[in-house]
Parts: C-alpha cells; sequence; structure tokens
C-alpha cells in the first residue's frame, strides 16, 4: 500500500514536478448555505479546471456528480470531505438555518475504501482545536482511526487543524495552530490543509515543525483577489507545498483567470504583481465610482503618509473627498489627466512625466503664477507649504503640487476599500506633447 | 526618548474652565509604555490628578479627551477617539469611545489629549486652531440641537474643523446625555452632562500637523497585514452588508434578544427589524468614520416626513424596538433620530422607555405621571412623546432623563423591574441567556457595558456554551485585556473581527518603537489598565456589592425561549473572575498583584 499512498501524493503534490499544488475547496455546500457558487458546482469546476487547478476538494455526492470532470490523463486531482462539521451554523455569516449550537458536531461520513472508489486521490478531514478538551479528545480519536482506514489502503489523509473555539484568542492563535499541525502529524497525516498564521515566519515555524506537505487556506473571501494572491505567497515563501482556497476562488467573479494567477505563482515563479497585470499597461490613469464612496478619507491619508515626509495626515494632499448636502453623498477630487494646467502654463514648467505620465513641474521653470492652479477644474492643484530656492539664488515662497499618480501605484487605489478610486488603463495616451 | 518620533504629540492640552488658563504638559514619558495611550492614557490621568470622591457634577471632575498612537494613521478606523471621567450616572470611573472625524483632527491639531477641568460662569465653547486655543462664548448656540450647533459652527469657522457638541439635555446635566460628532457619539453614562455642567457646549477643532511612527517601512507592511485580515473576514463582510444589526437574527435565536424590558429574549416582530429587513426597506448608503474600511454605518432613505439618520445600529433597534415591544422601523428611525438631534444616548433611553412601559402596564405609573401619556408595550406614539420631553426635558422629562436607577429611586415598588448595573442602562444582550456577558455587565468598570470584554462569541460566533458559566471567568478576562489594548491603542472593536490581537501589536510596536516582545505582552497592559480603572472605583467605594445584576437576571427564571428556566449564578463566577484577577473576595486588586502589574508604587503615592 505504500507505493498506492506515494502514487497518489505524487499524482496531488507534483503535477508540474515542482512539489506544489494548487487546490480549491468547493465543498461549503454540504455544510452551510445553498449560495451562488455552490448552487453552480458545475460551471465553477470547470471554470477552475480549464484554470489549471491541480486539485479540487468536494463533498462525497458532488464527487459522485462530477466524475468525468476528473478523468483523462491530466485531469486534476480530486479530495474528498470525509467528514461533516456544524461549525458555519454557528456563526453570523449564515444565520438562514442557524440552530442554538450547544456543542461542536464533527461527524465521519465516508469511509476509505469508499473514497478511493470515488476516484479520491486524497481525503481532508477536521481537527478541532480551543472549543473545549472534550471536543479535541473526540476529534483526536476519529482523525486516528481514519488515518488507519487510509494507511490500509494507500489513501492519502490531509488534516485539517481548525483552532476555533473559545481557549483561541489573537495572542495564542498561533501557538494553538502550530500545535495543531504537530499534533495532526502524530496522529499519522500525510498533509495538513491549515489557516496561513499572518506572517512568513511564524507560517515557516508550523511548516517545519510539522514536516509534512501543507496546503494553506484561504478563509472568507476579501473582494480584493490581491489578498488572496498575497497570502499564498507569502505562505509559499514560507514552504508551503501549495494551497486550498475556498470561497476566495469560488465566489470570484471569474474563477478561471483567478487560478491562472495563482497557477503562475506556483508553478512559474511569478509574482504578486506580475500575474496580476497578466497583460502590461504602458500608462494608467485614475478613475472613480463616487457612488461607493463612504467618506472614510483613507485615500487621502495615504496620499498625504506617501508624500512629503511621509507623517501620517490630512494635510497637503493631492487629492480630496468633497461632501455633499445629501446624506452620505461624497465627490471625488483628483487629477483626471485633462492636461488644461498643461497647456496654460506659459513657462512650459508643466508637462507629462516620460514614465508615470503624471503631470511633473519642472520648478526651475516655475515663476509661481498660479494659472494652473486656477485652470484645474478639479481644484486638487494646490500651493506648497514650503518654498523652494534654485542654485542660481532664484527662490519661489512656494510652488504648485500636482498628483504624480505615485510613479504609477497610486497609493489612494490601493487602499481605497470600496474600490471608489481604482486604476484602470490609459489608452492612447503618450506622454510626448505635441 | 522623543514621543513625537514615536506617533505621539507629546502634549496634553489642559484647559481650566473657572480660571480660563489654557497650557499644555508633556505625556508622562515613564509610563507611556505600560498604558499606551487612550484608555490607559484616560485611565492613568483621571487616577493620578482626580481627588477621590469629587461631584461628577463639579469643578473638580475632569473631563478627559484621548486619543491613541495610531489615531490619525491610516490603521484601520484610526479616527477614534475616548472620553474619560467621572460618570453623573454611574459614580465611577467612566470611558467612552466615538469614531467620526473629530479624533484624528485633535491629534493633527497636536495634541494626544484634552483635560478639562473647572466650570465657566457662562457657556462657553473651545475652539482649537492648532496652537491656537481660545474660549469663546456659546450663547448663541446654547440650547440648540446637535444638527443646528454643528451647523453654526460650521458656518462661523468654516471648513475643515470638527466639533463636539452636547444638545440640551446635556446643557440640563441629564444622565442620559452624551456628547455628539455629527452623527457619531461618546453616548454613555451622562458625558454629555459633565460638559454641561462645565458650561461647555462645543469644541471645535481643526489641525494640519501630522503623525510620524517609529519605524515607517515595517508599519507600513503592519498596516498591510492588518487591512488584509480586515478583507478576509466574514464577520465583517456581514458587517458591511447588514451592520452591526447583522447580529439581531442570531442574537434572537440564542434567546437572547432583550424584550419588554428583559422580561423575554426573544422578539415575536425580529423579521421586522432585522438587518436584512433594515437593507431591503430603509438603508442606502454605507456611512464610514475616518480611516474605516469596513462602513457599519448605514444612511437611511428619507421617511414621508423627510427624517434621515445615519443609523440605527444594532444596540439602538434592540432598546427603542425590541425593548419596547416596537416593531415597526419607522418608529425606530424616528426615536434614534430625536435622540440623535437632542444629543441623548439611545442605549439608555431605550432601557428608560421600556422600563416606563413596564410600570405603565404594572400599573406602578400612571398617565398622570407622565404629564398625560400612557405608554403601553408596543405604543410607538407614547414612547415618542416621552422621548420629546426628554429631548426638550420638560415635563416628566425632567426625571425621565435621569435614568432607570433615578427613576427607581423615585418609585421604590419599582426597583425590581430596574434593568441596569451600577446605574447604567443594559445593553442589548439578555444577560440570563449568556452567562459571560452577564460576568462582564456585572463587573465592567462602568456599569453594565458589552464593550468592556464581554466575550460575546459565546452568543453569536459559537465559541462557547452561552449558558454555562464553566469557563467564562477566564474567557471574560481574556476578552477584557484585550479590549482595553484595543482601547488604548484606540481602534474600533470592529476591525478586531478579522485581525487578531497579533496584526494589533505589529502596528503597535512599530508605531511607537515599544519592545513588547509578543503579542501576549499587550494583554498585560490591557490588565493594568482593567485594573487602574477598579482602582478608581475602589477609591470612590465600590467592591463586590456593587458587582450585581439586576434581581430579574439573579433571581427571577426565564420564561421561555432557549434559555427558559435560566438565572445568573453570579457569585461562583464572581469569585473565580477575582481570583483569576489577582483580587480579594470582595474584588479589590491585592497589592501583590500592582506589584505584578508595577502599579503598585500609584497607590502608594495616592490617599
Amino acid at each position: 500500500m505504500k507505493t498506492g499512498l506515494q502514487t497518489r501524493m505524487e499524482r496531488l503534490f507534483n503535477r508540474h514536478g515542482d512539489g506544489r499544488a494548487i487546490c480549491v475547496a468547493a465543498d461549503h455546500g454540504y455544510m452551510s448555505d445553498v449560495t451562488p457558487n455552490v448552487v453552480n458546482l458545475r460551471a465553477t469546476t470547470e471554470a477552475i479546471i480549464a484554470g489549471g487547478v491541480d486539485g479540487i476538494l468536494l463533498a462525497p455526492g458532488q464527487a459522485l456528480r462530477l466524475a468525468p470532470l476528473f478523468q483523462g490523463r491530466n485531469g486534476p486531482a480530486l479530495i474528498v470531505r470525509a467528514d461533516w462539521m456544524n461549525m458555519p451554523r454557528l456563526g453570523t455569516s449564515n444565520v438562514t438555518n442557524a440552530v442554538p449550537q450547544r456543542l461542536l458536531l464533527n461527524d465521519k461520513v465516508i469511509t476509505a475504501e469508499q473514497a478511493l472508489s470515488l476516484g479520491a486521490t486524497a481525503i481532508t478531514i477536521y481537527l478541532f482545536l480551543g472549543y473545549s478538551d472534550k471536543v479535541e479528545a473526540i476529534g483526536v480519536d476519529k482523525c486516528a482511526k481514519f488515518v488507519n482506514e487510509c494507511r490500509q489502503v494507500g489513501l492519502p489523509c490531509i488534516i485539517e487543524p481548525l483552532a476555533y473555539g473559545g481557549q483561541v484568542t489573537g495572542a495564542n492563535m498561533v501557538e494553538i495552530l502550530t500545535l495543531g499541525a504537530r499534533m495532526a502529524v502524530e496522529i499519522g497525516a500525510d498533509a495538513l490543509k491549515i489557516p496561513y498564521t499572518g506572517d512568513v515566519d511564524s507560517f515557516r515555524h508550523l511548516i517545519q515543525v510539522s514536516g509534512v506537505p501543507t496546503l494553506v487556506l484561504g478563509g472568507a473571501r476579501s473582494d480584493n483577489e490581491r489578498d488572496a494572491l498575497e497570502l499564498y505567497a507569502e505562505a509559499q515563501e514560507a514552504g508551503a507545498s501549495g494551497c486550498l482556497m475556498g470561497r476566495n476562488v469560488t465566489k470570484s467573479p471569474d474563477p478561471k483567470a483567478l487560478i491562472k494567477q495563482f497557477c503562475s505563482i506556483a508553478h512559474q515563479g511569478w509574482t504578486v504583481d506580475e500575474a496580476l497585470r497578466g497583460e502590461a499597461w504602458d500608462f494608467i490613469c485614475l478613475k472613480a465610482k463616487p457612488a461607493l464612496c463612504t467618506g472614510c478619507n483613507l485615500c487621502v491619508g495615504a496620499c498625504v503618509a506617501s508624500h512629503g515626509n511621509g507623517d501620517y495626515g490630512l494635510n497637503q494632499a493631492r487629492l480630496r473627498i468633497e461632501t455633499s448636502n445629501a446624506p452620505g453623498q461624497h465627490k471625488v477630487m483628483f487629477c483626471t489627466g485633462c492636461k488644461k494646467c498643461i497647456d496654460v502654463c506659459p513657462t512650459q514648467a508643466l508637462r507629462w512625466h516620460p514614465q508615470s505620465g503624471a503631470v511633473e513641474l519642472l520648478p526651475e521653470r516655475c515663476d509661481n503664477c498660479a494659472k494652473c492652479v486656477d485652470a484645474c477644474p478639479t481644484k486638487i492643484i494646490i500651493h506648497s507649504e514650503m518654498g523652494i530656492t534654485f542654485n542660481d539664488g532664484r527662490a519661489l515662497n512656494w510652488y504648485p503640487v500636482i498628483c504624480d499618480l505615485c510613479g504609477g501605484k497610486p497609493e489612494c487605489a490601493r487602499i481605497c476599500p470600496t474600490g471608489a478610486i481604482f486604476t484602470a488603463e490609459r489608452p492612447d495616451f503618450s506622454p510626448v506633447l505635441e | 526618548m522623543d514621543l513625537t518620533q514615536r506617533s505621539y504629540c507629546n502634549r496634553i492640552l489642559r484647559v481650566d474652565l473657572s480660571t480660563g488658563s489654557i497650557g499644555t504638559t508633556p505625556l508622562p514619558e515613564d509610563v507611556m509604555a505600560l498604558i499606551l495611550g487612550g484608555k490607559g492614557l484616560g485611565a492613568w490621568l483621571l487616577y493620578t490628578e482626580q481627588a477621590a470622591g469629587v461631584d461628577p457634577l463639579g469643578p473638580d471632575n475632569h473631563l478627559i479627551f484621548h486619543t491613541g498612537p495610531l489615531t490619525g494613521t491610516t490603521a484601520p478606523t484610526a479616527g477614534r477617539f475616548g472620553v474619560t471621567t467621572k460618570s453623573p450616572a454611574t459614580g465611577t470611573y467612566f470611558d467612552g469611545y466615538c469614531g467620526g472625524y473629530w479624533g484624528n483632527m485633535l491629534k493633527y491639531a497636536g495634541y494626544d489629549a484634552l483635560v478639562i477641568t473647572g466650570a465657566a460662569q457662562n457657556p462657553v465653547m473651545l475652539v482649537i486652531d492648532g496652537e491656537q486655543v481660545e474660549i469663546r462664548a456659546a450663547e448663541n448656540i446654547w440650547g440648540q440641537t446637535i444638527s443646528a450647533s454643528t451647523e453654526k459652527i460650521k458656518e462661523k469657522l468654516g471648513d475643515g474643523w470638527q466639533s463636539l457638541v452636547i444638545g440640551p439635555p446635556g446643557e440640563a446635566q441629564r444622565n442620559l446625555a452624551g456628547i455628539f460628532n455629527e452623527s457619531r457619539a461618546l453616548a454613555r453614562g451622562g458625558v454629555g452632562a459633565v460638559m454641561g455642567s462645565k458650561k461647555l457646549k462645543a469644541l471645535a477643532v481643526r489641525g494640519k500637523g501630522g503623525v510620524r511612527v517609529h519605524d515607517k517601512k515595517q508599519y507600513e507592511r503592519a498596516l498591510q497585514l492588518a487591512y488584509r485580515a480586515v478583507r478576509m473576514s466574514g464577520p465583517i463582510s456581514m458587517l458591511r452588508k447588514e451592520g452591526t444589526a447583522n447580529i439581531l437574527e442570531i442574537v434572537n435565536i440564542m434567546g437572547a434578544l432583550p424584550t419588554r424590558n428583559f422580561q423575554q429574549g426573544q422578539f415575536e416582530q425580529s423579521d421586522e427589524i432585522s438587518g436584512d429587513a433594515f437593507r431591503q426597506n430603509n438603508w442606502k448608503k454605507e456611512y464610514a468614520c475616518f480611516g474605516c474600511p469596513i462602513g457599519c454605518g448605514k444612511w437611511t432613505a428619507p421617511l414621508e416626513d423627510g427624517t434621515v439618520i445615519e443609523g440605527p445600529e444594532y444596540e439602538s433597534i434592540y432598546a427603542l424596538g425590541s425593548n419596547c415591544a416596537i416593531g415597526s422601523r419607522e418608529a425606530i428611525i424616528k426615536l434614534n433620530w430625536l435622540c440623535d438631534e437632542y444629543g441623548l444616548d439611545t442605549i439608555s433611553v431605550g432601557g428608560v422607555l421600556g422600563f416606563v412601559m413596564e410600570l405603565f402596564e404594572r400599573g406602578l405609573l400612571s398617565a398622570e405621571d407622565l404629564d398625560g401619556i400612557s405608554p403601553t408595550w408596543g405604543n410607538a406614539e407614547a414612547a415618542l412623546a416621552l422621548l420629546e420631553k426628554m429631548a426638550r426635558v420638560e415635563g416628566c422629562g425632567e426625571w425621565l432623563a435621569q435614568g432607570v436607577a433615578a427613576i427607581a429611586e423615585r418609585f421604590p415598588e419599582s426597583r425590581q423591574f430596574a434593568m441596569h448595573v451600577k446605574g447604567l442602562e443594559m445593553p442589548a444582550y439578555h444577560p440570563s441567556a449568556a452567562k459571560g456577558t452577564a460576568l462582564a455587565y456585572a463587573v465592567s468598570e462602568r456599569g453594565a457595558c458589552h464593550l468592556r470584554g464581554a466575550p460575546l462569541g459565546e452568543l453569536f460566533a459559537g465559541s462557547a456554551d452561552p449558558l454555562a458559566i464553566a469557563g467564562k471567568p477566564k474567557l471574560f478576562r481574556d476578552h477584557q485585556a484585550d479590549k482595553a489594548v484595543w482601547d488604548s491603542a484606540c481602534l474600533c472593536a470592529f476591525p478586531g473581527y478579522g485581525m487578531t490581537l497579533k496584526e494589533l501589536w505589529q502596528l503597535v510596536i512599530s508605531a511607537t518603537g515599544f519592545a513588547y516582545p509578543t503579542a501576549t505582552d499587550l494583554e498585560q497592559i490591557g490588565e493594568r489598565i482593567s485594573t487602574l480603572a477598579r482602582l478608581f472605583n475602589v477609591r470612590e467605594g465600590f467592591s463586590r456589592a456593587a458587582d450585581t445584576l439586576p434581581a430579574r437576571n439573579l433571581t427571577q427564571p426565564m420564561a421561555a425561549g432557549p434559555a427558559s428556566g435560566q438565572v445568573v449564578e453570579l457569585a461562583p463566577m464572581l469569585d473565580e473572575y477575582y481570583r483569576l484577577m489577582g483580587w480579594d473576595a470582595q474584588g479589590i486588586p491585592t497589592r501583590e498583584q500592582l506589584k505584578e502589574l508595577g502599579l503598585e508604587k500609584l497607590v502608594e503615592t495616592q490617599p
């Protein structure tokens, strides 16, 4: 049976010869609500297979139904969820079918042999930590028995330690997860599925302590897909052998593209930026959807902190949020690249920056006539607080301060929590002035 | 150590309204690493500078506004600030926190804290324009509502200012009065009354300065991790979607939604007032405080009469809704509007209304007592009429706006139905159906409070059996320490539904340069600060006898629902909690424990 185990571990973790596997967990319908991503499971599954996914985690029934999708030499590995639990019903994310649970329930629902007959390459099973010793003892017993079953048929057993109960605090979370990882391996896990600890160093420690291939899970979906990619890239840097992303992929508007991005990080060694870009933009511009703006002013704070002396504040910002009279309505005022300031400048002190495409001030040509300040339709060109003195002794007591697009990576768009201000491609643009 | 390079301003603005003197002092540099700022700074200043036994509404009570080291940066929710004073409602140490846009502005003006002492002869406002600070006459806005005062200040001072104001109940020094930054408030405990007692109508602030963190590169990295944790959180996405009201359904299912003045734990019209119902029918836009990536606030579509509010949030929905058996969203919005407009605490107002309704139904209060108003259960019109009386401080409103405890004093037979702890009305979790939360209500330093570490996860995150008492003192103790750290760094609690103490620790060490070796080390700071608040209360004469709950929770079993038959077994939890905290059987911190926490010297030098 050792051969079977090895073959299956290879199939899961070494499809690309790099020891890494990008996997997706799509077993949610089994334990929580019938959300859209669960209803369209076939479509989602097809999309992520087209994106090049290495393994998919399904509940037994769906594994049976979707079995044809896994066939063929290059088909992804099937991972079967071997137990059920009621945890998602205890939380606020799922009140529709919530029941006043007093204790965590967690039951095994399939044998190792049955999983094999479904075509499973591996199975996964939970190990709950931090709830109570009683729950933990039941969990350890369940996992141990199941590991034995798996051993007999050569099926890799992935244990998923979850630090979840009342004993878990922000301060001890990493400690509990690390202990859980080691416990799972002591029980006999062949691989782990585990949440990210939040930083590379502690996750590296966890992986070293466990000593088996580790798949990082994603957790709740972020609307910013960069988060999931960054999380994975960090986990990989820490030594993870791949990921088992759930909602971050299945709830994505384009799961296929997202999986491709994951795969490019895992199998081609791309950075998150490279993976995200996919195609190159020559020049960017800022755009806004003011209806999404909540008025939090993080964009303004981020702008100030990334310029000047780097202090955090709101003064000397290069964009502004205007609150209108209608409650909750805001205007996002920023440089639109309209060129009016460049056109109006009598001394040709303003031009497009050749690399970033932002408006650039050539201070030595400026005689602070303020024509640009007056011409700016969004009134975002401001007077500097400090003056400037040139080598020839000429001095300006102020000069215009204009958005520099942060050199091509605008901090305002990066921090905006709602997408009210964002970066877009700037088509048909050339920084060369006629 | 230069604290201005460690994300502090290193200046406390001190204003004595009796003498009109204005000055600044540096922060207590040698203790900053022990108390961090925010709550810790407020507790330190109140304990070390205020004499014992002062009249909360007298000139000797200090009104302290404070920010934390992270305030004013781009950390999630870094606009937050707090107030610390001795409460007229409870007679205890009292701290409260508020979002909005005022806290970051105080920091940009160059102050970590503002200590107001004394009392003016005539109505005044304090105008802080960076270095320029002056006390100005405020007769022209005295008597005006929150929005009218705020508008007038804006007209007078122009753009770029943020103000804190009180309404007529605050001026009249009522216990239910809060301090408001537009739609956001330091609502509880009568802090508005303290401001009113000083004849201080408003605090306007503008600042153009900045906050310099200790290690910018490390701080930016910590920010990235913090934001990711916030973005990748299911509970936080629920907060964005349905505001704090997203938990109403689950709390109701758990039998812990206080209904009809805590006679029940489930409300038959809960579907009408859930977050989902408000989202479907009333809310049209998110509101975010400064620097908040969540946006749990919600603007309503105008009612037929044009009323618009930012809210209601969960606590207000319970207080003005289920607690009064009111299932009309429009009525709740209207009641909430009155509270915001006149500057009243929605939780305490709802506590009073529910209490009065029960007393009226039981015949302990009559329409004659209530200026002809007959507040039967669910009677929204009567509730509005009573609230208007409180808002204008007229007729029965004069004593109603003093809160449940004061009403119970006035009508002694009503005491057994009075839902408050130490004079503070109860928040939206029925203690008999959530035992860890019950313990938090009983011992919190400011009376019945759900924000001083109540382990609410027992209700809506399944983190423990809500009806069991085993393990709850430990759970509460840990949460209390955690929460004190958040309040001292001075961030809102809600990023903490995604971030953990670890992410907060990464922010704190890079901002301050204080070398706390691990996240766990912050917990000791939290415990130190909670203990400091306890020491203040001990000095004021509070001990075990005051750490109690209403009779309804201790002796009358819940009649129905999942918590049917439950009462709170408080004594064993208190024993265990005191033991864990290193306090004696009377709840007084032992000398050994104070030594352990580095507070021993402080107590020796104090009376």
